[in-house]
């Protein structure tokens, strides 16, 4: 009894060291859709999202500057065009992220 | 991952525009022969109904092409998919190919008399070879693009050739393509001008690319 109750006060402690970046919902569901294409623009990205455009473009600059999205501008033409894709490193950091919320999951609510 | 990159896939087909373009299509092999059950058009010649038949798959073709690039994209917005996605798309064209080189194939061994006319019946052998063909690619292409309503679609443009053969062999209806036209390609031109005006309605206006950037 005693051991589990040490596993799980650990298990929560990890809860301090996992990804804030991709923690963040609308980041983590950037992330996500990202992760399943080879890239996307920001028109896709807004639709499939729901997010507001300003909100979009917030949470693309924060994970642009974590190198886990590259922006790609470009002009069709003479309208900007911003094409967006998951790095290997964002590609990474998800996977691992996804990993450690499923074990934290697991170890606290396995048992229901 | 899978789910979420086929519910991205799957939100272009909610602008109906593949519907009304096989519905186009569809109405284009019958309406020849609906405008030779009216009296306006006769087979003497075939370069008429030939004619009638291509301007409408061009027709339906540029509204796919231009509809798809001038009103989907500018307010869906651009996607690369990935390489799974790419090879099933891959499986489709070549299955699309394949159906085209059996139409020809067949038109032209119906025309030179080499396939039977199916007296009997009065289902000729093209239009059960068009019918069984279709319904194979169809389903098969619904299956790789995960596009449900292709399943019906598939159904209904198997059954359009030789439904209409066997109802002018029965003779009991003034005009059988108006009215297989209006089963099989009505609802597909039906379903997809809904779709078309209910996604024009719900994305009104083109979102500028690279709004609300840094």
């Amino acid at each position: 009894m005693s051991k589990q109750k040490k596993s799980d006060a650990s298990d929560l402690s990890r809860l301090l060291s996992i990804d804030k970046i991709i923690h963040e919902p609308a980041r983590f569901m950037i992330l996500a859709y990202l992760s399943a294409v080879e890239s996307a623009d920001f028109i896709f990205l807004l639709n499939q999202t729901g997010l507001t455009q300003g909100n979009l473009s917030f949470h693309l600059s924060k994970l642009e500057e974590s190198d886990y999205v590259a922006i790609e501008k470009q002009f069709i033409g003479k309208r900007p065009h911003t094409l967006l894709s998951i790095t290997d490193k964002g590609r990474k950091a998800l996977k691992e992220h996804l990993k450690v919320m499923k074990e934290l999951i697991d170890g606290l609510f396995g048992s229901y | 991952m899978k789910a979420l990159e086929k519910k991205a896939f799957r939100s272009f087909f909610k602008d109906g525009i593949y519907d009304v373009f096989l519905g186009l299509i569809l109405l284009s092999f019958s309406l020849p022969m609906m405008l030779n059950e009216f009296g306006w058009m006769d087979y003497e010649t075939m370069t008429w109904p030939l004619v009638f038949a291509l301007t409408l798959n061009i027709g339906a073709l540029l509204f796919f092409v231009f509809g798809k690039k001038y009103i989907t994209v500018p307010r869906l917005g651009l996607v690369h998919f990935a390489k799974t996605r790419k090879r099933k798309m891959r499986h489709v064209r070549l299955l699309l190919v394949f159906s085209v080189l059996v139409g020809v194939v067949t038109f032209f061994l119906t025309l030179f008399k080499v396939l039977p006319v199916g007296e009997k019946s009065g289902i000729p052998a093209a239009g059960l070879i068009f019918g069984i063909q279709v319904l194979i690619v169809f389903s098969l292409a619904a299956y790789f693009m995960d596009f449900t309503r292709l399943y019906l679609y598939a159904f209904l443009f198997a059954f359009s050739m030789p439904v209409t053969f066997w109802l002018k062999k029965i003779d009991i209806l003034a005009y059988p393509s108006l009215y297989v036209s209006l089963l099989t390609a009505g609802p597909m031109l039906v379903i997809g001008w809904i779709l078309f005006v209910r996604f024009l309605r719900q994305f009104p206006k083109k979102i500028e690319q690279g709004a609300g950037d840094e």
